[in-house]
C-alpha cells in the first residue's frame, strides 16, 4: 500500500500529458491505417447501438410533432398544391405507361439484357456526426440485414450516400456531402459526365467536367453507373450554382433531415477496391477529362 | 420488517455525476435532430461539461475518463480516433491552468472563459481536420458552431449546477 500511494501520485501527475501525447499519436496512426480502426469501430458502434437508438427516439418524436404542426398550419395550401400535382402526375402516369409498354416491346426486339432486380432494406438514422470533420450518419441495420459496403442509400427523391462501414447491426452511410464522397454522375440533358465530389459543404461540386461542357443551372444530375458501384439514372440533384468555374449541385435529398434511409442492393457492390488506393488529387485546371475515375473508398 | 429502517441504497456513487453528465452530453450531440444544416454546426456539448466540471470539481473528471469518452465519441461519429480525446484533454489542461481565475467569480466571467476555451477547441478540430484531409475546410460552419456552443453554455451549466447541488456534497 505504501508503494502504491506515490505511484498513484506520479500516475495522476503525468496522466494528462501522457494521454494528450497518446491521442495525438492515435490521430497520426489513423492517417496511416484507417483499416485497423475500422475493425475497432464497427463492433463498438454495434455495442452501443441500443443506447444510440434510444436517444434518437426523442429526436424523431420531436420531429414528428413539429411536422404535424407545420402541416396543420399549411393544410389548405398543401391540399391545393397536392391536387395540382396529382393532375400533373396523372398525366405523367399515362405517359409512363405508354413509354413502359413501348420500352418493353423495343427491349424484346433487341434481346436487351435486363438489369438485375434490386432488393432494399429500410433503416432508421440513429446518430449523426456533427462538426467540421465528417458528413455521415449511422443506421440501425447491418450485416445481418444484408447490408454491404458500397450499397446505395436512398431517401425519398434521390441518392443520399453510400454504405462505407458495416457492422453486425449498424452501418455508416457516407453522405454525398462528405469530403471523401465521389460519385460518377451524368448531366441529364447535356449528357456530360463528371464526378460529384463532396467537400463537407452543403452542396457538393462537380469535378472532371469537360472544359467545353455547357452546364445550365437547374440541370438534373443523375448517377452515371460508371465504376459499377451505383446503377445509372439514380436521381442525385440539380445544378444549383456556377461560380468561378466551380459547378455546385444541390442534392435532391435534404441531407440534414434524414430519418429513414432505403439501402438498395443492386447486385453491383463488391466492385469497390478493398486495398485503399492513393487519394486522387483534384486538378486545378479545367482540363478535359474523358474518363471519370473509378469511385474510390476513403 | 420495516423498509424505512434500512439505509437508502445509492443508485450510483455521487462522484460519478460528472462522468454520467458528460456521457449524456455526448449522446445529446449525437442525436440526429432534423433541423436543416444542424449536423455541421452541432454545438460541442461535451466541451461544456468538461469546462464546467474542470472549473468546479476538477478531481471528479480524471484525464483517463476524458480519453475514454473522447475515444468513444470518435468511434461513433467516424472522426479519426483520438481527435476528441485530444481536444477534451487539451481543454482540461488549459482550464486547469486558469482555474483560480474562475472559481468564485461571477458567471459572466466564467462564461467569457468558456468562450475562449471553446474557440481554441473548435479551431483545433478545424486545423486538424484541414491537415488530415489536406484541404482547407470551410471556416463558416465552424464559426457558427462556436457561436452556438457559447450560446448553449449558460443553459447546460445551469443544469449541471443544479445536479451538482442535488447530488454532490
Amino acid at each position: 500500500m505504501r508503494v502504491a500511494a506515490p505511484l498513484k501520485a506520479i500516475g495522476s501527475r503525468f496522466a494528462l500529458p501522457l494521454l494528450i501525447i497518446a491521442s495525438a499519436v492515435l490521430i497520426v496512426l489513423n492517417k496511416a491505417d484507417s483499416g485497423l480502426f475500422e475493425r475497432i469501430r464497427t463492433p463498438f458502434v454495434d455495442a452501443v447501438e441500443p443506447v444510440l437508438a434510444f436517444f434518437a427516439r426523442p429526436a424523431a418524436t420531436l420531429d414528428a410533432v413539429t411536422e404535424r404542426v407545420e402541416s396543420a398550419v399549411a393544410l389548405y395550401a398543401e391540399n391545393q398544391r397536392l391536387k395540382e400535382e396529382n393532375q400533373r402526375l396523372l398525366h405523367w402516369q399515362h405517359a409512363a405507361r405508354t413509354l413502359l409498354a413501348e420500352n418493353q416491346r423495343l427491349k424484346a426486339l433487341l434481346n436487351f439484357a435486363p438489369d438485375p432486380p434490386a432488393s432494399f432494406v429500410s433503416a432508421r438514422v440513429i446518430a449523426h456526426s456533427g462538426g467540421s470533420f465528417v458528413r455521415s450518419v449511422l443506421i440501425n441495420a447491418g450485416r445481418v440485414d444484408g447490408i454491404a459496403r458500397g450499397q446505395a442509400a436512398l431517401a425519398g427523391e434521390g441518392l443520399a450516400g453510400r454504405i462505407a462501414e458495416v457492422g453486425e447491426r449498424t452501418a455508416r452511410v457516407l453522405l454525398l456531402t462528405d469530403l471523401n464522397s465521389r460519385v460518377p454522375v451524368l448531366l441529364d440533358t447535356s449528357r456530360e459526365r463528371a464526378v460529384l465530389a463532396g467537400d463537407n459543404s452543403e452542396r457538393p461540386r462537380l469535378l472532371y467536367l469537360p472544359a467545353r461542357a455547357e452546364v445550365k443551372i437547374g440541370e438534373r444530375v443523375v448517377s452515371s453507373g460508371h465504376g459499377g458501384v451505383f446503377p445509372p439514372n439514380l436521381p442525385v440533384g440539380v445544378v444549383a450554382a456556377i461560380e468561378d468555374g466551380i459547378v455546385r449541385v444541390e442534392p435532391y435529398v435534404e441531407l440534414s433531415r434524414l430519418d429513414y434511409l432505403r439501402i438498395v442492393d443492386y447486385g453491383l457492390s463488391g466492385v469497390l477496391p478493398q486495398p485503399v488506393p492513393p487519394k486522387t488529387r483534384e486538378r486545378r485546371s479545367k482540363s478535359a477529362e474523358p474518363e471519370p475515375p473509378v469511385e474510390e473508398m476513403p | 420488517m420495516k423498509p424505512a429502517a434500512l439505509p437508502r441504497p445509492d443508485p450510483f456513487p455521487a462522484s460519478a455525476l460528472p462522468f454520467l453528465t458528460l456521457v449524456l452530453l455526448v449522446l445529446v450531440s449525437l442525436m440526429p435532430l432534423r433541423i436543416p444544416g444542424y449536423a455541421a454546426v452541432t454545438p460541442q456539448f461535451a466541451l461544456m461539461g468538461i469546462f464546467h466540471w474542470t472549473v468546479y470539481r476538477p478531481a471528479l473528471l480524471p484525464p483517463i475518463l476524458l480519453f475514454a469518452v473522447g475515444s468513444a465519441f470518435d468511434l461513433v461519429t467516424g472522426a479519426p480516433l483520438g481527435l476528441s480525446a485530444l481536444v477534451f484533454l487539451l481543454a482540461k489542461a488549459a482550464v486547469l491552468r486558469q482555474r483560480q481565475f474562475f472559481v468564485r467569480r461571477q458567471f459572466a466571467f466564467v462564461w467569457f472563459g468558456f468562450t475562449l476555451t471553446a474557440a481554441g477547441a473548435i479551431a483545433l478540430v478545424w486545423v486538424i481536420g484541414s491537415l488530415f484531409n489536406g484541404v482547407l475546410l470551410d471556416p463558416r460552419p465552424v464559426l457558427l458552431q462556436w457561436v452556438l456552443t457559447v450560446a448553449f453554455y449558460p443553459a447546460v451549466s445551469w443544469c449541471l449546477q443544479r445536479a451538482q447541488r442535488l447530488f454532490l456534497p
